[in-house]
């Protein structure tokens, strides 16, 4: 006889095998793993990497000042901002839109690969990595939230006009996309290898 | 040897199953393999259904009164929560834009909804939606609502802001926005998902 629990209600059952069936709580369908986890996390972790490049690439905000319209990258905002002292602004954009993005598609690829090749490293510190890269996902939003809000804030037309730049769509993709590869990893799967 | 399943749980970081027994008496139930918290019944609680209702009406009044107000030559410039949507959808930012209502606007009212939904469910015979339903849109929409990130945005924006406009002031709906998460968050962390099926 083998336990296995439904992942959806979190009941557990005793079975025969391993061999799917429909959880009496919550009728959605038990596993034994997420099916093709591993497969499904890392081909989005992969799209998520192809977002990043767009992201960093183009402006993500256009200012507008007296009818003349400058462009801005994420990283050419941070240096403003280091330009201007206005260090604070400068650390919480480049943790959370260059930082974080990188921690989390690294992390999540290492994760992925160290499955697969032999690394050292004990599974606790696997499970921490991840943990800590679900945890700090949706930060990277704030660059998002902080064009939306200053495009809302700044309207007077061609005197002065903030709006978001093509960069912003690929960005928050990359956002969305790793964190359904996280949420999408069995974690479980890491301890089933060794 | 047939064992019983009520008394077991599973860690889903590392898939080894514990007996609920041998966790009582620690404060933080951890899984001694991966050292993971783990997810015990907690007893579900009449306040997560109050903070529920008071983060609905907070969220009504945020949305009406501005987060951040300034002025430019004698012109007042403000921004509500649904503004900060509609500007993107008017920007051709759909994508963008349809995340950004999503994450700030959808999943945190569903999420309270939702909870005054298990509660009527529970207390009176009355079925809105499965059990299912419910406790499945509760984790989802936990999970996308993006409200926490939100107000560290804000607050990013106001320093942007004051260095190029010093008239630039936090309003009424920022202050709103606070009472809000903390009564947005008191509902998510005094009830319990699994309550809804009634066992």
């Amino acid at each position: 006889m083998v336990l296995v629990s439904c992942r959806n209600c979190h009941k557990v059952f005793e079975r025969e095998d391993y061999s799917d069936f429909t959880c009496t709580r919550c009728n959605h369908k038990v596993r034994h793993r997420i099916k093709d986890s591993l497969q499904v996390s890392l081909a989005l972790t992969i799209c998520a990497i192809l977002l990043y490049i767009p992201a960093m690439v183009y402006p993500i905000m256009e200012v507008t000042k007296f009818g003349i319209t400058t462009e801005s990258t994420i990283f050419e905002g941070v240096i403003s901002f280091l330009e201007y002292e206005n260090y604070f602004i400068a650390f919480v954009i480049f943790t959370a839109s260059i930082a974080i993005p990188i921690i989390k598609l690294a992390g999540l690829i290492f994760i992925f690969v160290s499955i697969k090749v032999n690394v050292k490293m004990s599974n606790r510190i696997r499970v921490i990595i991840f943990k800590f890269i679900e945890a700090i996902g949706k930060w990277s939003m704030i660059d998002i939230y902080v064009v939306a809000l200053l495009s809302s804030i700044v309207q007077l037309n061609e005197i002065f006009n903030i709006k978001g730049g093509i960069a912003a769509t690929s960005f928050a993709l990359m956002v969305v996309l790793t964190m359904i590869a996280a949420h999408r990893f069995d974690t479980r799967i890491i301890w089933d290898e060794q | 040897m047939a064992v019983d399943t009520n008394e077991i749980i599973e860690c889903y970081s590392c898939g080894l199953f514990l007996k609920k027994e041998n966790l009582k008496g620690s404060l933080k139930h951890r899984c001694p393999r991966c050292n993971s918290k783990l997810d015990i019944e907690k007893e579900l609680s009449f306040d997560s259904l109050y903070y529920a209702i008071s983060s609905l009406l907070l969220f009504a009044v945020l949305s009406i009164y501005p987060l951040i107000s300034l002025s430019i030559g004698g012109i007042e410039l403000e921004a509500t929560l649904i503004d900060t949507v509609f500007i993107l959808l008017k920007q051709n930012f759909f994508v963008v834009g349809l995340i950004v209502f999503f994450t700030i606007v959808l999943a945190p009212i569903l999420n309270s909804l939702i909870i005054i939904f298990a509660f009527i469910q529970a207390h009176t015979k009355i079925r809105f939606f499965t059990d299912t339903l419910l406790h499945d849109g509760f984790h989802f929409f936990k999970h996308w609502g993006f409200i926490e990130v939100f107000i560290i945005s804000i607050i990013v924006t106001y320093i942007k802001l004051i260095g190029m406009v010093s008239s630039t002031k936090f309003d009424i709906g920022f202050y709103c926005l606070l009472a809000y998460i903390f009564c947005f968050y008191m509902s998510n962390i005094k009830f319990e998902g699994k309550s809804v099926f009634g066992e």
